[in-house]
């Protein structure tokens, strides 16, 4: 019971909630381009980018599910998506274990790229009619781009989500050397 | 440290499986998954209550800034539109109202038959690639996965998925939205029918009054597009015309022509017969051709396939009303306007047509009010 409380999911849920909540409400208003901005999917994207390909990942299938419950698409559908997303974007703790907040914006976006591209390939899939048309060149530019835009905030949020503590560089003792 | 390690591996395979899994059970219905639809948006309401009231002026802001010049400019059309409808409006009315008498006459049923319940648009779609709305009413209104949604102008839609107090509509524009329908097409030509015969013809060399009146019935534009869901079929005109008049005057000697006199032949018999000679104009025939109606996204004219081109009856025409088809696995009852051809496209190795069809129902991004009409199908429908 203890580590479950002292676990991701307490923080996790309410703030997927939260998310979900305005994705449905704020964002279906404010559609530039008449693109609908996916903040559930920079989330999960910026979570990966701030913990890690495991951790976003497990971050990703939460909140797309917690999606798939609340607008009526297959569930495990965008979880599996998001999830992949997180996954992607948790590659730039690879690069470097303490990334600067540009390449983890750049890890955001590149996830969320990956996120919306699959989105229409899982629904074909699964069978759902195909959505691949000419506007995918135009949505998944701009769902990255406010991914991006996000990271500084969404990054820290998704690390304190999952209980991880940003790594900090300490000198060596000089026994040690 | 290794990019797969085992634990990575087993975190992917276990998300993976999991999401198959979900699909899977989802896909096929799965009360316990739906239990958990109705429980999550019971939760999640009082966090879209928040975030709609936090949100609005934000909202207004980004309206006020982005749309006001479009906003205004279709306010001004709009206006000019309703001032135009205004006196079809009044003839609509007494032609639903002759509609409803001839159903009621021949126990039909019409679509103003099924109950319907109103609701109110309050979210549109989330993502990119569905084509969705949320309508403020669910289950508890008695709203059903299938039911048809209608608005002023004609089909929107269909419920997808129910919540207790909320519902998401498939719009009618969304790719994997079909539907069967109907397009209904005048073939060529015009025959009179007789709706009254004329009287027996009088005997030779009696006077008779010559003058003819022909009244003549059209049954005109019975397939304008429709006023509203409950499109009536616009009444028969008439008009009566006064047919240039012929005299016989029987008594008039007859003139030889220098043919052999013939005293049988003095007289001349005429017939004529007596005024009022009424007849009915209508189409030689109405072509009724059944397809499936499908969606190709926003701002792209819906599609109607397997329409074959059957040109010894006449094409499908452009301009001509598309409604619902019905029948026992339809999603809603025949007879819905959905729109008119827009193009019809032959296509090469098969006799059927590419039929186009524009949308009845206007700008599916401002819908507000609509109606549910709680018609339960056979099927849920695809």
């Amino acid at each position: 019971m203890r580590s479950f409380l002292t676990g991701p999911l307490p923080r996790l849920l309410p703030v997927g909630l939260f998310v979900v909540a305005l994705q449905r409400t704020v964002l279906t208003e404010i559609r530039p381009f008449g693109v609908v901005f996916q903040i559930v999917l920079a989330l999960a994207a910026a979570t990966g980018a701030g913990t890690g390909p495991e951790r976003g990942a497990v971050a990703g299938f939460t909140l797309g599910l917690m999606y798939d419950l609340s607008t009526g698409t297959p569930i495990g559908l965008t979880a599996l998506v998001y999830g992949l997303a997180g996954f992607v974007a948790g590659y730039v703790l690879s690069l470097t274990p303490t990334p600067p907040w540009w390449l983890c914006g750049l890890f955001t976006a590149l996830g969320a790229a990956v996120g919306e591209t699959f989105t229409p390939i899982a629904q074909a899939l699964i069978g759902d009619d195909s959505r691949f048309d000419q506007r995918l060149f135009v949505i998944v530019p701009v769902v990255a781009g406010f991914a991006f835009v996000l990271s500084p905030l969404f990054v820290p949020l998704g690390r304190w989500c999952m209980c991880v503590r940003r790594p900090k560089w300490k000198a060596m003792p000089e026994g040690e050397r | 440290m290794a990019v797969y390690s085992i634990g990575r591996r087993r975190v992917i395979a276990l998300l993976v499986l999991t999401s198959i899994l979900l699909i899977t059970f989802d896909t096929r219905g799965s009360a316990i998954l739906d239990r958990g639809r109705s429980i999550f948006a019971l939760a999640l309401e009082p966090f879209d209550a928040a975030s709609r009231t936090i949100s609005r002026p934000i909202v207004n802001a980004w309206n006020g800034i982005t749309n006001y010049d479009d906003l205004r400019r279709e306010n001004q059309v709009l206006q000019a539109q309703l001032d135009a409808q205004q006196g079809a409006v009044i003839e609509a009315r007494a032609a639903i109202l002759e509609y409803q008498e001839l159903l009621t006459l021949n126990r039909l049923l019409g679509t103003s038959d099924y109950p319907t319940v109103t609701a109110q648009v309050q979210g549109t779609r989330p993502g990119n690639f569905q084509y969705t709305v949320e309508i403020n009413r669910g289950s508890k209104d008695g709203i059903a996965v299938g039911m048809p949604v209608v608005n002023g102008r004609g089909l929107v839609g269909k419920i997808n998925t129910v919540f207790p107090n909320s519902a998401i509509v498939l719009l009618i524009i969304d790719p994997g939205f079909n539907i069967g329908a109907k397009v209904l097409t005048a073939a060529d030509g015009t025959i009179e029918v007789p709706t009254s015969t004329p009287l027996r013809p009088t005997e030779q060399g009696a006077p008779t009054a010559t003058s003819t009146t022909t009244t003549t019935t059209t049954i005109a534009d019975a397939l304008a597009p429709p006023v509203g869901p409950l499109d009536p079929i616009n009444p028969a005109t008439t008009s009566t015309t006064v047919a240039p008049s012929t005299t016989i005057d029987p008594t008039a000697p007859v003139t030889s022509t220098g043919a052999t006199f013939d005293p049988t032949l003095s007289t001349v018999s005429t017939v004529t017969t007596q005024p009022t000679v009424t007849t009915t104009t209508v189409p030689r025939e109405i072509i009724r051709e059944t397809g499936t109606l499908t969606g190709q996204g926003p701002d792209q004219p819906l599609i109607l396939r397997f329409i074959e081109d059957s040109s010894s009856y006449g094409r499908v025409k452009v301009g001509s009303p598309v409604q619902t088809a019905g029948g026992l696995r339809s999603i809603a009852p025949p007879g819905l306007p959905i729109g008119t051809v827009s193009a019809v496209t032959p296509q090469t190795g098969t006799r059927t047509l590419r039929v186009e069809v524009t949308l009845g129902a206007g700008s599916l991004d401002k819908l507000n009010f609509v109606q549910v009409l709680r018609f339960t199908p056979a099927t849920s429908g695809s």
